[in-house]
């Protein structure tokens, strides 16, 4: 199987983060003397936001995929533990859309950002008297949105390599290796089983039933 | 009378969400009167392998799901999946089911899954209520008797 694990820009939405917290610290403690002033705050504080909460994703989709790569490997010698590679899989899927459509956010967010500041900029004059450390913020900020372009790449990659397609796949072959395991393990139980009478059969299904609903699965035909 | 009727019971009974509910919901009492021997369950591998796929893509183990099939393999009546190709469904995923109760001559379908049910196919496929209500009169119970567990 080709490799799972792509690059993830780790150290450029890192150093966003960084950027971000520095420019909204100032930011924040700053009194409002330009209008606009608060928005560009505000935006900076939801940038920031959301590419921590990125990088906090990405780092767990990497330890995730590697997870998975992992997972496969052992799946395709040992079958025994599909089920839990079934519910692996099902999760990293889910963390896996999650983590594009973080992403995605991020992006907007510094794209939002950046723009409030191109018209912050305009009254640099009046903020560097008010606010110390406007400048050298400014320019952390700038070195970090340079990163945009590597954070809007890794979301369009994601969305249209076959990353996802691959989890589909390993999904399919643990499935299969679950469905292998269970009719198994039904025909070795039934031959063991005097003829259950309908509580026996009725119980088990309010086990699956149980089961369900601890883990918050729908069940239908 | 003859003995009990031979019947394809569908996965969407197997597992609708009223199968699960509280008693005296139709499916359950389908499936408990299939394991009280009024009716034979007619299974094939595709048959088996579908309900098992139903539960274990959702993230149900195999030793939870196991159980209950085991219960199915120990009443019901194995028979070779039959050949669907000539079968026209609604939902094509469906035809194994139509041709196991062709190839089984099964009284009837019962099915949850509006693909499935018409009462003029041949056998004839049915929702539950319909069914217990013709199993009912099959077995000369009086109008409306219950059975549950």
């Amino acid at each position: 199987m080709a490799a799972l694990v792509p690059e993830f820009p780790s150290a450029s939405v890192s150093t966003l983060a960084l950027a971000f917290g520095a420019v909204g610290y100032v930011l924040a403690n700053s009194a409002p003397y330009v209008r606009n002033f608060r928005d560009a705050g505000r935006a900076w504080r939801d940038g920031a936001t959301a590419s921590r909460d990125a990088l906090a994703k990405m780092l767990a989709l990497q330890a995730s995929m590697s997870k998975a790569q992992a997972s496969v490997e052992v799946l395709t010698e040992h079958t025994a533990d599909a089920s839990a590679a079934v519910g692996f899989m099902l999760s990293l899927r889910a963390e896996l859309i999650a983590f594009t459509d973080d992403l995605d956010s991020a992006v907007l967010a510094v794209e939002t950002a950046q723009a409030k500041v191109k018209a912050l900029k305009k009254f640099r004059p009046i903020i560097v008297g008010a606010v110390p450390g406007f400048d050298e913020a400014l320019a952390s900020f700038e070195t970090g949105t340079a990163e945009l372009g590597k954070m809007r790449e890794t979301a369009d990659t994601l969305r249209e390599s076959d990353v996802l397609q691959q989890v589909d796949r390993m999904l399919e072959l643990a499935n299969e290796a679950a469905v292998h395991e269970t009719l198994r393990l039904a025909r070795e139980m039934a031959k063991a089983k005097p003829r259950p009478t309908p509580a026996v059969a009725i119980r088990s299904l309010e086990e699956i039933h149980a089961f369900a609903n601890a883990h918050g699965i729908k069940l239908s035909g | 009378m003859s003995g009990p009727p031979l019947v394809v019971v569908d996965t969407s009974v197997h597992l609708s969400s009223e199968v699960f509910g509280k008693p005296g919901g139709p499916s359950k009492e389908v499936i408990a009167r299939g394991f009280a021997g009024h009716f034979d369950f007619a299974l094939s591998d595709m048959l088996l392998e579908e309900i098992a796929r139903k539960l274990t893509e959702t993230g149900v183990p195999p030793l939870v799901a196991a159980p209950y099939l085991a219960s199915l393999i120990a009443v019901g009546q194995e028979h070779p999946d039959a050949d669907a190709s000539d079968i026209e469904c609604d939902d094509p995923d469906d035809a194994f089911v139509v041709a196991l109760a062709r190839s089984c001559e099964a009284w009837c379908v019962v099915a949850q899954d509006n693909a499935l049910v018409d009462a003029d196919a041949t056998p004839p496929m049915w929702p539950p209520p319909v069914f217990l209500g013709r199993l009912r009169e099959r077995r000369s119970e009086p109008e409306g008797t219950r059975f549950s567990v």
